[in-house]
């Protein structure tokens, strides 16, 4: 049974995620279909509202981790930590795999192309760049802030 | 490291829940503390300890 500790962790994680869903949609369905790729406005209203859900999302996990006791978070870090980087090493063959156009070996209908090349390595690379930058950024809070 | 809160717990004939409960902490954590799986931080070994009236050297041992 869960005790009060999970239940608030549990609590405020579904609220994180749970209402970041439409926030993130929301805006998508406000302004309506039709609008044509690259259009100014559904950029602007998009980014705006994912700014808004990560903001949502990171309070209530913040919440959720002041509130869970030091087992819990440290299961959490320890989870993160080598589950993070568990999932990107595994990610690298398949980035190599598809990068190189397995799926088009795979299914000749699937584009293949250094067009479709570009675009695949820059959303592989997002995250991961993303990620760095935030470990490098924490980190030297952390170091900065523990001497 | 090695602790005694199994037994001091059943001394009192208290429940991990109502361990759990005293310190602030969830079940599991008193759960992992007594099986040795986890190491409590300082702050918790010494809640511990003023829960126990004993000194935190009578309850944690080196392994």
């Amino acid at each position: 049974m869960l005790d009060r500790h999970n239940l608030r962790l549990w609590a405020y994680s579904g609220v994180a995620f749970i209402g970041a869903i439409p926030i993130m949609v929301a805006p998508h369905y406000l302004i309506g279909p039709g609008h044509p790729a690259g259009d100014p406005l559904r950029i602007v209203v998009m980014t705006a509202s994912a700014v808004a859900a990560v903001a949502w999302g990171f309070t209530f996990a913040t919440l959720g981790f002041r509130h869970a006791d030091e087992y819990i978070r440290e299961r959490s870090k320890f989870a993160w930590y080598w589950g993070g980087l568990i999932g990107i090493a595994a990610s690298a063959p398949v980035y190599a795999f598809v990068g190189l156009g397995g799926q088009h070996w795979l299914n000749p209908a699937n584009p293949m192309g250094t067009q479709v090349f570009h675009a695949f390595a820059l959303g592989y690379s997002l995250p991961i760049l993303a990620q760095l930058l935030g470990f490098i950024g924490v980190y030297l809070w952390w170091k900065a802030t523990k001497r | 490291m090695k602790n005694r809160l199994k037994v001091l717990r059943a001394e009192r004939d208290w429940s991990q829940a109502d361990l759990a409960q005293r310190l602030d902490v969830s079940r599991q954590s008193v759960n992992a503390i007594e099986t040795g799986k986890y190491d409590p931080s300082l702050p918790l070994a010494f809640r511990i300890a003023r829960l126990f009236d004993m000194p935190i050297e009578a309850i944690f041992q080196d392994a």
